[in-house]
């Protein structure tokens, strides 16, 4: 909502407080640009004005796109999602078993604003306080908001290049403070930005380990990516295009260490398929780094452990299905969204998207091994994330696209996933 | 491994006879006899072409000959002998011609031939005899035989035969008058036999390889291929080529042609994608007669494959699971922006860019015939029942935007690919019957644009046959032919498609 001129003193007095707001945050201000404007305001570069946030919102439906799910401090969900309708950037906080919506960014939170949220990735800190980051597809900018006690405060993260940032996404919270991943189209790579006294702190990661036989093509990485913390530091799962492989950066030290972790045999450089696209992580009771990604050439979700060194992989479910008709095996495409939550008994909760008949599957790991896979109650559904519940099991959400009134947008839905994969 | 950039172009046929993806395996054990198709692939050569033929043997053997002509001893008295420098043949021209259906004969019109000779008597100077002969043809014969061995080969056939006109000894000096008088005829014959010989045995050096190169005998193999070591399972197939034997003769003359024939046996492990179809049956027509594609060419000859190998290499390829198995599949780029909008508008404005796959599932297995179209000989393929999957971004995710149900008719245009290998494009598809739903939207409630539905189909199959196993044919280099072999022409006629082959060097 943003603050405008009136001739009535009720709202002359807005004027006033609304100027006092905007003051210093002209398109000029450096204040602007370094988004210094009150909690539950920001700077909107486009008019130097500083304009609410979270403006309320009727609906979880006429959503589309992923959902970033994160679990607040008082053990609530807050969910970011794109509503298609509003073409805005929609936070959804639950509230005793419903609800909240209000939008964070696009037309539906400040009219001057052009559309945002396509993509968006949500982390909480130690505190439980929501941090938020998003990509303006427009213009290809970069915005990162956190929940203060009075609101949303948000800004543009300057240290990505306007026209650079692609579709993929991801933020940590690294010694306290943000730290964000995208796909930087102008390199073909992921960039890092870390939150520090003096504003952002960006970098590229470096290539990948060479291996025997490795092409001298460019590496392409990043059209999928994730990343968690772990304790020695950020680690970053990402697909490498040019050789379909799944590769991991970890930070132990001041440097990254980026090597091919799926795709490719590490001995020699043989070529294994199309793996990594898309992938998710999560972290193990031990703060190990575990990952789901996507086997595309059999259409099978894989789950990666690494610990000590050692990088493990199963397989999680296959797309395969059975004609009846036929007597045929068709391949479903599965696992075109993944995510992956690992429970405190360390048993792995993997959700994917088989986007041919539209459904959820979600797999538990049973504690003697292997999968105990369900299909989600329901029809038409998409973009599945999981979270952890209070009760140490996991929670679906997605969208359900099944509106005849809305075609191609969904309303938030919740499936929890039983116990122990039983 | 990525999705590999997408060529219009294709359909490639590969590998029946050499191997793309890499030489041939050896078989684990022979194919069942009852797989093998008799009659399946021919080489045939034209009566047409012979002259060609023949002119490449001139050309090999070169256009006059040197030949030695031995000392030869007086045969009444041990004190002389004649001695000779060597003699020039000129090879006015060769012709061929089966003399019977098993073989063909070459025949040299010899010029005009003089030997310089001297009789030497013991004790005495020598003195100049000539001799020399201006009507003469030589007449090799060759055929095509299976070898002790087991393999083809191309061997000479009977006795040469050296016909003499006008043939004299001329002796100008008056040598001869002190010898018999049947001594000069004795000269001529030993002139005659030494350069005949000679002749017939440089002729053959040029001639048999000739026809070794038409009738290769590295056609004749068997090993298994792997056609798609990307998809998954790796496609492999199994093949055999077994020249057929007539009384021992494996290159028959009838009519205007003589032909080769070779047995094709192929076989492949289902897929379980695959509908079970057994083996099609499939009787090969008799070669149709006709006439060469153009004007004379340089070792000419034709790869005839009959259409019953055509559907049983479409089965094998449906079997293996060539259209269904999930391999880097784009497709092609031909599709206009917006390209959904006629076709999913409830959801054009969050498909991002063009399709991103096609997955195709079949519920039959395809049946193949040999057809003419404006453009020429074409393959028409047709799949009864199958699904076609069209998979795109939405919302940045990968999606089955698109189903469409029913059967599809592909038209493929084979064209040459450089000068040796051929590819079919896919230049139509005919959808029949079928039914389109999406699985975001459920049943479609408004049919979508016809237009727009018969461009995405043709895309995503040109995609899906891009593979070069969906129809694996014939890829005729690096391959057994000859080196040097290029494909020139592919017709039809009858039901039988023709590759014509030129060039060659000798094996």
């Amino acid at each position: 909502m943003r603050v405008r001129r009136s001739t009535t003193l009720l709202r002359l007095l807005a004027l006033v407080g609304a100027l006092w707001l905007a003051a210093g945050c002209d398109k000029d201000s450096a204040k602007c640009e370094t988004g210094l404007c009150p909690s539950g305001f920001a700077c909107n570069p486009g008019s130097g004005l500083c304009e609410a946030l979270a403006s309320p919102a009727t609906s979880t439906s006429g959503l589309l796109g992923r959902l970033a799910a994160v679990r607040m401090a008082d053990g609530q969900l807050g969910v970011a999602a794109f509503s298609s309708e509003r073409k805005s950037l929609l936070w959804m906080r639950e509230s005793q078993g419903d609800w909240q919506p209000s939008f964070l960014a696009g037309p539906a939170a400040s009219a001057q604003e052009p559309p945002a949220g396509h993509t968006s990735a949500a982390v909480t800190d130690a505190d439980g306080t929501a941090h938020i980051a998003w990509r303006r597809a427009g213009d290809g900018t970069l915005w990162y908001a956190t929940q203060g006690a009075n609101g949303w405060q948000r800004e543009q993260v300057m240290a990505a290049t306007p026209g650079t940032v692609g579709a993929a996404l991801a933020i940590g919270i690294w010694q306290g403070q943000p730290i964000l991943a995208w796909r930087a189209l102008d390199i073909q790579n992921i960039r890092v930005a870390r939150k520090g006294a003096d504003g952002w702190l960006v970098e590229a990661l470096p290539q990948p380990v060479a291996l025997p036989g490795d092409a001298t093509a460019p590496v392409d990485l990043g059209r999928s990516l994730a990343m968690v913390v772990m304790p020695s530091g950020p680690a970053i799962a990402a697909y490498e295009a040019t050789r379909g492989d799944l590769v991991v950066a970890v930070h132990p030290d001041a440097n990254w260490s980026v090597a091919r972790v799926a795709g490719v045999d590490a001995k020699t450089g043989a070529d294994q398929g199309d793996m990594g696209m898309p992938v998710a992580a999560t972290l193990g009771p031990g703060g190990e780094l575990v990952l789901a990604y996507r086997d595309r050439l059999n259409d099978r979700v894989m789950l990666a452990r690494a610990k000590s060194g050692v990088v493990s992989h199963q397989v999680v479910m296959d797309g395969q299905r059975l004609d009846e008709v036929h007597q045929t095996t068709r391949s479903d495409l599965l696992g075109s969204v993944l995510s992956v939550v690992v429970l405190p008994t360390g048993l792995a909760v993997v959700a994917a998207q088989d986007a041919t008949s539209m459904r959820v599957r979600v797999a538990a790991e049973k504690p003697a091994g292997g999968f105990t896979t369900y299909t989600v109650p329901g029809t038409l559904q998409a973009w599945p994330t999981l979270v952890t519940q209070p009760d140490a099991t996991a929670a679906c959400l997605w969208l359900d696209l099944a509106n005849p009134a809305h075609p191609g947008s969904g309303r938030l839905q919740r499936w929890n996933v039983p116990r122990g994969g039983e | 491994m990525t999705g590999l950039p997408l060529h219009r172009r294709v359909l490639a046929f590969t590998c029946l006879l050499a191997a793309c993806t890499g030489q041939p395996q050896p078989l684990q054990k022979p194919l069942a006899p009852e797989l093998a198709m008799p009659n399946a692939l021919r080489v045939a050569l034209l009566d047409a072409d012979l002259p060609a033929v023949a002119e490449t043997v001139r050309l090999a053997a070169g256009k006059s000959l040197a030949v030695k002509i031995a000392d030869w001893p007086l045969p009444t008295a041990a004190d002389g002998q004649f001695t000779a420098s060597d003699v020039v043949v000129p090879l006015e021209t060769l012709t061929l011609a089966w003399q019977d259906p098993q073989r063909l004969r070459l025949t040299a019109q010899l010029g005009k031939t003089a030997a310089n000779l001297s009789l030497v008597l013991t004790g005495q100077a020598g003195c100049a005899v000539g001799w020399q002969a201006e009507d003469a043809k030589l007449e090799v014969d060759a055929e095509i035989v299976r070898a002790p061995s087991g393999g083809l080969v191309v061997q000479a056939s009977g006795t040469p035969i050296a016909t003499w006109h006008l043939a004299k000894v001329t002796d100008p000096a008056a040598c001869l008058g002190k010898l018999p008088p049947t001594l000069p005829a004795s000269l001529g014959d030993h002139l005659r036999s030494q350069i005949g010989v000679q002749l017939a045995e440089h002729l053959n050096q040029a001639f048999l390889p000739t026809l070794a190169t038409i009738f290769a005998a590295s056609l004749e193999q068997s090993g298994r291929l792997t056609l798609a070591p990307t998809a998954v399972p790796p496609i492999e197939m199994r093949f055999a080529l077994q020249f057929q034997d007539d009384n021992g003769h494996l290159a028959t003359h009838s009519g205007a042609l003589a032909q080769a024939n070779l047995a094709v046996s192929v076989d492949g492990d289902r897929h379980p994608c695959a509908v079970d179809v057994p083996l099609p049956v499939a009787v090969a027509s008799p070669l149709a007669q006709r006439s060469p594609p153009s004007g004379p060419a340089f070792l000419r000859r034709a790869l005839v494959l009959d259409q019953g190998l055509v559907q049983r290499l479409a089965w094998l390829a449906a079997r293996s699971g060539a259209l269904c198995a999930r391999a880097p599949t784009t497709l092609a780029t031909t599709l206009a922006p917006g390209w959904a909008a006629d076709l999913l508008p409830q959801v054009d404005e969050w498909i991002e860019g063009p399709p991103t796959g096609a997955r195709f599932w079949p519920g039959s297995s395809p049946v193949t015939r040999l057809i003419d179209t404006p453009a020429g000989a074409a393959v028409e393929w047709t799949m009864e029942e199958g699904q076609l999957e069209i998979i795109a971004r939405v919302a940045d995710t990968e999606m089955t935007v698109l189903t469409v149900t029913g059967g599809f008719r592909a038209t493929l245009l084979p064209h040459l690919q450089g000068t040796h290998a051929l590819a079919f494009d896919l230049v139509a598809v005919e959808r029949l019957s079928t039914h389109q739903s999406s699985p975001l939207l459920g049943d479609l409630a408004t049919p979508p644009s016809e237009a727009a539905l018969s461009a995405l189909c043709e895309a995503a199959l040109q995609g899906i046959f891009a593979g070069e196993a969906v129809l694996p044919l014939l890829a005729l280099s690096p391959g057994p032919l000859p080196s040097g072999t290029v494909l020139t022409h592919v017709d039809r006629a009858g039901d039988a498609l023709w590759l014509w082959l030129e060039g060659g060097q000798k094996p």
